[in-house]
């Protein structure tokens, strides 16, 4: 009910409304939780549980840090940082590495893959799907994370310069390399087939 | 995945949202202590100049021997190492304000650079270079090597405050506190402005110095001998 009469209302007009009563952040909780548990599988390699764990305590800190948010950035974003944020802090408490960027068969990963880096040449979907995983996981962590948000969550260069806390100009360098890169990776795979 | 707004309604049900101005008290004290760095590399900047400027390349072979000796002897290290330690925690710093991180590295070096210049100038230009000369001596081997340079009568270098002027000499009062009397009979005295001189010439006795070039301690920097009046 709630949802629907404020579904028009902008993340940003909602996040006042929770400050004001916190009945209203159920409805950033509904926007984001499958979009963030989404991004918090493609970055990481944690069982369900414990991504679920880390969903909970990122909704905790959003709301916690409500008053912080600042305005001239989009709530995507922000919220986008501080899931990041808390997956770098597991990673550290548990002492692991990210490993896995998940592709879902239903993403449109290949399609936006294959229009980022040019390529002509129509591939076999699963066999690129997992084959894509594994070069994925293979690249530079910093552009795989930079080719995550940008062809997996379809953020642009001011999002993902939002998120990851670094300049444009940077954004678009990482992107240029790892796209490089995985063209590079996926054109010794074809000459292999 | 489960839903899980049940969850998290009940994780935050007991809590509040932090206080505005907890966060606002932070962002001005990241940018407090940006600024402030700023302006302590300026500061130390504005020694640098200071030294840099005065120091006496055009004496370098009589005083060390070589320009290169004379470069390791003289130039203000200490800050120059402070004025680039502030420039980099101003930096840093800088980094960490609430959108610090969308400016590039470059950029904000560029800029930090300018500033400190900028800042670094007025300074210069209304005299506060000048204190690291009452710095005392046992620090200046540090901070002012250009003291304990001129604090050497044996090898014919003598310097500091002049205290009374007659027509042959001068009654001076080094760095070290002690009295000379300088004969300027054969110097060639170049115009001084204030007391402190840095002198040229030969001990004749124990407090007794013959003088064969007189100039003024430090140069007038722009508009710092309107300011000092």
């Amino acid at each position: 009910m709630l949802i629907k009469e404020f579904e028009n209302k902008s993340d940003e007009e909602v996040t006042k409304l929770a400050l004001e009563d916190q009945k209203y952040f159920i409805i950033l909780v509904k926007r984001y939780q499958e979009k963030l548990y989404r991004y918090i599988s493609r970055i990481s390699n944690f069982n369900e549980q414990e991504k679920e764990d880390i969903l909970q305590d990122v909704f905790v800190k959003v709301y916690v840090n409500l008053n912080s948010f600042n305005p001239n950035l989009k709530f995507s974003s922000w919220v986008y940082r501080i899931t990041r944020n808390e997956v770098i802090n597991n990673f550290r408490k548990f002492q692991r590495r990210p490993q896995i960027a998940r592709i879902d068969p239903e993403d449109d990963f290949m399609t936006r893959i294959r229009c980022g880096l040019d390529l002509e040449r129509e591939i076999d979907n699963k066999l690129d799907i997992d084959y894509l995983k594994e070069i994925l996981n293979e690249i530079n962590d910093k552009y795989k994370e930079v080719l995550i948000l940008k062809f997996l969550e379809e953020k642009d260069y001011r999002e993902i310069s939002d998120i990851l806390k670094i300049p444009m100009g940077t954004v678009a360098t990482y992107i240029s390399r790892g796209k490089k890169e995985l063209r590079q990776k996926i054109e010794k795979y074809e000459k292999l087939r | 995945m489960k839903n899980l707004d049940k969850q998290i309604l009940d994780k935050i049900k007991d809590l509040k949202p932090k206080a505005k101005w907890k966060f606002l008290i932070k962002n001005y004290l990241i940018w407090s202590f940006a600024i402030l760095f700023l302006i302590f590399s300026s500061f130390a900047c504005a020694l640098f100049l200071y030294l840099l400027i005065n120091n006496d390349w055009e004496y370098s072979k009589i005083i060390a021997g070589s320009f290169w000796e004379f470069w390791v002897a003289s130039f203000p290290h200490i800050w120059f190492i402070f004025t680039i330690t502030f420039l980099l925690l101003s930096y840093f710093i800088f980094k960490h304000t609430e959108r610090g991180y969308r400016f590039s590295r470059k950029n904000v070096m560029i800029l930090n650079i300018a500033i400190i210049f900028f800042l670094a100038f007025i300074f210069c230009s209304f005299g506060l270079g000048r204190v690291v000369d009452n710095i005392d001596l046992e620090q200046s081997k540090v901070f002012n090597q250009r003291k304990v340079i001129w604090l050497n009568p044996e090898k014919g270098f003598l310097a500091g405050e002049v205290i009374e002027k007659q027509d042959d000499f001068l009654e001076l009062l080094d760095f070290e506190g002690k009295f000379w009397t300088i004969d300027i009979r054969k110097a060639h005295v170049t115009p001084y402005t204030e007391e402190g001189v840095k002198i040229l010439g030969t001990k004749i006795e124990e407090d007794i110095f013959e003088a064969k070039e007189i100039l003024p301690w430090s140069r007038v920097f722009l508009f710092e001998k309107d300011f000092l009046k």
